[in-house]
């Protein structure tokens, strides 16, 4: 009891609550700006537009009419709404397979041992860097109708010139214009592809494997949980296909606004969601929009570590505790 | 020497007082408050933040600003409808804002957003109320109608904006005799005339004969009113595309967009007319008098071969409306409206819209100023000709709601439009639909408006 009292356990607790005190004041120190920026930007914002999926506030009104479901009623039944959705939905049906695969093929090619390599790997993640608004206006000038390159290559063959950016022909050259930014992917992918055990790919071929029985059973599955992340990274951002869809379409039709030169083939659900804001004042509709489609991103998300998760090769238990 | 005689200042002044009664808006009944007159308030130094287009209110004119009112800055922000909304819904707007006072103003009006300026001009000494010329009617509002009521905006300058020119040497080129500028051809006669004048090959269009059509509220409606209908309804809550007139007008629309003879919603223009046109991509322009000012600055060689024509008609009835009558108004919440109405002043009816009014840059709001409209050089006294002849037709057709912005509801026509278009939909059944949508939209701002 004296011991405890007088001796080393009452100065080893006051040096532990003293020091504990030190690293707590740090520690909320060193994570109050990232707290406080996600309160005041994150959560403020989503809860607000939580608040406003209720009501049909026009933007501008001092009232915002309480709707209740209204609005969740409408974005779930109005054809306007499902039609981009579906637009949105086929976007990643196309986009997502055809990066993931189209980067790994494209990786796989620039990680063999070929002369120029550098200057290949270079030039194919130059696109990835280019500004997404640079990009898109870089297609559209490929694809305008009296000077563009696509029309140009189509003449050699005798083809007449089209208007690449109206109609359906539009919603073609927004899937190009997303997949020209494939270099981001080869470039994950390059960096997963030295993580391959060399031992095992020569034991593959000790065995008498050949380099596609060592893709498939050594390769892929260690770079299964790379291909993971990216086939969740590129479904969410193609779900949230905005920017170019909007600078694909014209500037201006005689002065018009921006909203009304969009091609309903492009018109995308971020773009639908932009429409009602800003073209109806729609800010409660806006809002019930956007609060569906992050409930679906998070389905989608979830399907996709269901589906895709379990074929994943883990080299170290990522549910093990890390305590020993 | 004639010119001057026929169009003097008198003949202008005298057209403007036919077109009084005119211009005066049809009665059209809506809802909203009609809201007390803001107490005029003080000027205060510091800075004036406006709204306005990109390169419109120039450097040098900002500099003459401050020159004469010392003390004030000006900070322009470009007309952005997101943040200006962002900056409303915060409490925070600029203090002035550029807008088009046919489109905006029982919307901005009714929601209370805008300052209404009454006691400001019954005060002013530049801009009197008995010079203001009758088209800024379309920025006036009682709570049911447009052009009655508090005053919430002032044109800085205005243009009758179903007016056209035509390039004359193409014209001939084409083997067309060129119309008549004072005397209105018909949309047939127009979308005939098109046909020859627009040059393509293999898919490539060198020359497009019309000026750009788009399906716009304003567009339509001013067709539509030449046939004697309206598209809008009495009290401004409901459309009706469904009309022969309208019927006719859609048709027209639809016709010359799949003959592809000129820019439309099926195949927009990379810009507006004035490039295009000046470029000699197009062999005509779909603008106003404003037009003007713009080619003599910008292409001076154009003036020669560029002719300013009447508005067309798809019926009988002479209507050649304003489709802008564009100018500032103050939000409710301005931090300096003493200040912002100076400016007003200064731009919409002082030194700085003389110079502009000078420069042939449309017409002035300010009775005193008609006499600076230009008529030195040939364009321009044939230019003033054609519209001196025009003015007694002038109008706003009600397309304003206080129900939606105008771009809500033109976005809906694109939309339906572009989708009828393309996917071989027949007129009527495109009349339907935009009735249908257009009119979705409108009870929506009904039902928000708790009507």
């Amino acid at each position: 009891m004296r011991l405890q009292r007088v001796g080393t356990a009452g100065p080893a607790k006051r040096r532990r609550y003293g020091s504990s005190k030190g690293e707590a004041l740090a520690f909320y120190g060193f994570l109050s700006p990232w707290i406080i920026g996600t309160a005041a930007l994150t959560l403020f914002p989503v809860g607000y537009a939580l608040y406003l999926s209720f009501t049909a506030w026009d933007g501008v009104s001092v009232f915002k009419p309480w709707v209740g479901l209204a609005n969740y009623r409408e974005v779930l039944t109005s054809s306007d709404t499902l039609s981009s959705l579906s637009k949105t939905l086929l976007l990643v049906a196309i986009i997502v397979p055809t990066t993931i695969v189209g980067s790994l093929v494209l990786a796989v090619l620039l990680n063999e041992r070929v002369r120029g390599r550098t200057f290949f790997r270079t030039l194919i993640y130059i696109p990835a860097i280019v500004p997404p608004v640079a990009s898109a206006l870089i297609w559209k000038v490929v694809f305008d109708q009296n000077s563009g390159a696509a029309n140009r290559v189509g003449a050699m063959f005798g083809v007449d010139a089209v208007n690449w950016l109206t109609g359906n022909r539009a919603f073609v050259v927004l899937v190009v214009v997303l997949l020209w930014g494939v270099g981001a992917g080869i470039i994950i992918n390059l960096a997963a592809l030295q993580t391959v055990p060399m031992e095992q790919l020569e034991a593959v071929k000790l065995d008498g494997g050949n380099a596609l029985t060592a893709f498939r059973h050594v390769t892929l599955p260690v770079i299964s949980p790379v291909l993971l992340f990216q086939t969740v990274l590129v479904t969410i951002t193609t779900l949230q296909t905005f920017v170019p869809a909007l600078l694909l379409s014209p500037i201006s039709t005689g002065g018009g606004d921006v909203y009304t030169n969009i091609p309903n083939a492009n018109r995308v659900y971020m773009v639908d969601v932009y429409s009602q804001f800003f073209a109806y004042s729609r800010y409660g509709y806006g809002s019930a929009m956007l609060t569906v489609f992050f409930l679906v991103i998070v389905v989608l998300t979830v399907l996709i570590f269901k589906l895709v998760g379990r074929s994943v090769f883990y080299a170290v238990d990522p549910t093990a505790s890390g305590k020993g | 020497m004639q010119h001057s005689q026929a169009f003097s200042r008198r003949s202008v002044l005298k057209s403007v007082g036919l077109v009084a009664g005119a211009a005066a808006l049809s009665a059209c009944s809506g809802t909203g408050s009609s809201s007390t007159s803001a107490a005029v308030k003080s000027p205060k130094k510091g800075t004036l933040t406006i709204m306005s287009a990109q390169g419109e209110i120039t450097s040098a004119e900002i500099a003459a600003f401050e020159k004469a009112y010392p003390g004030l800055k000006i900070k322009l922000i470009l007309t952005d409808p997101t943040r200006l909304n962002a900056m409303l819904a915060a409490g925070d707007p600029p203090d002035l804002v550029r807008d088009a006072g046919t489109d905006v103003t029982p919307y901005i009006a009714s929601r209370g957003i805008a300052l209404d300026l009454d006691e400001y001009f019954a005060k002013s000494s530049v801009l009197k109320t008995a010079d203001i010329l009758p088209i800024n009617n379309c920025w006036r509002w009682d709570g049911k109608t447009q052009g009655k009521g508090a005053r919430y905006g002032i044109a800085k300058d205005w243009s009758q904006d179903a007016m056209w020119w035509y390039n004359s040497d193409l014209w001939s080129a084409a083997g067309l005799t060129a119309p008549d500028p004072t005397k209105p051809i018909t949309y047939d006669e127009l979308f005939e005339a098109s046909k020859k004048l627009t040059k393509s090959a293999h898919g490539k269009t060198s020359v497009y004969g019309l000026y750009t059509t788009t399906p716009g509220m304003d567009q339509i409606a001013a067709m539509v009113a030449t046939a004697g209908g309206r598209i809008m309804s009495e009290d401004l809550g409901t459309a009706d595309f469904t009309s022969p007139e309208a019927i006719r007008a859609l048709t027209w629309l639809v016709d010359v967009a799949k003959a592809k003879v000129g820019y439309s919603a099926v195949n927009p223009s990379p810009d507006w007319d004035g490039p295009e046109y000046l470029a000699g991509k197009q062999a005509t322009a779909g603008q106003g008098y404003w037009f003007n000012g713009f080619v003599a600055s910008t292409a001076p060689a154009y003036q020669s071969k560029t002719v300013f024509a009447a508005a067309p008609m798809l019926g009988s009835k002479r209507v050649s409306p304003s489709f802008g009558a564009v100018g500032y108004w103050i939000p409710a919440k301005s931090k300096n409206p003493g200040a912002a109405f100076e400016f007003m002043e200064w731009y919409c009816g002082g030194a700085g819209a003389a110079k502009r009014i000078a420069a042939g840059n449309g017409l002035p709001s300010m009775k005193p100023m008609l006499s600076l409209v230009p008529q030195k050089t040939e364009f321009q006294k044939a230019s003033f000709k054609v519209q001196t002849a025009e003015l007694p037709y002038v109008s706003v057709i009600p397309v304003a709601t206080p129900y939606a912005l105008t771009t809500a509801l033109n976005t809906t026509l694109a939309k339906d439009f572009t989708a009828a278009v393309g996917g071989g939909k027949s007129v009527a059944a495109l009349a339907d639909l935009l009735t249908k949508d257009v009119n979705a939209v409108l009870a929506n701002g009904k039902k928000l408006a708790g009507k």
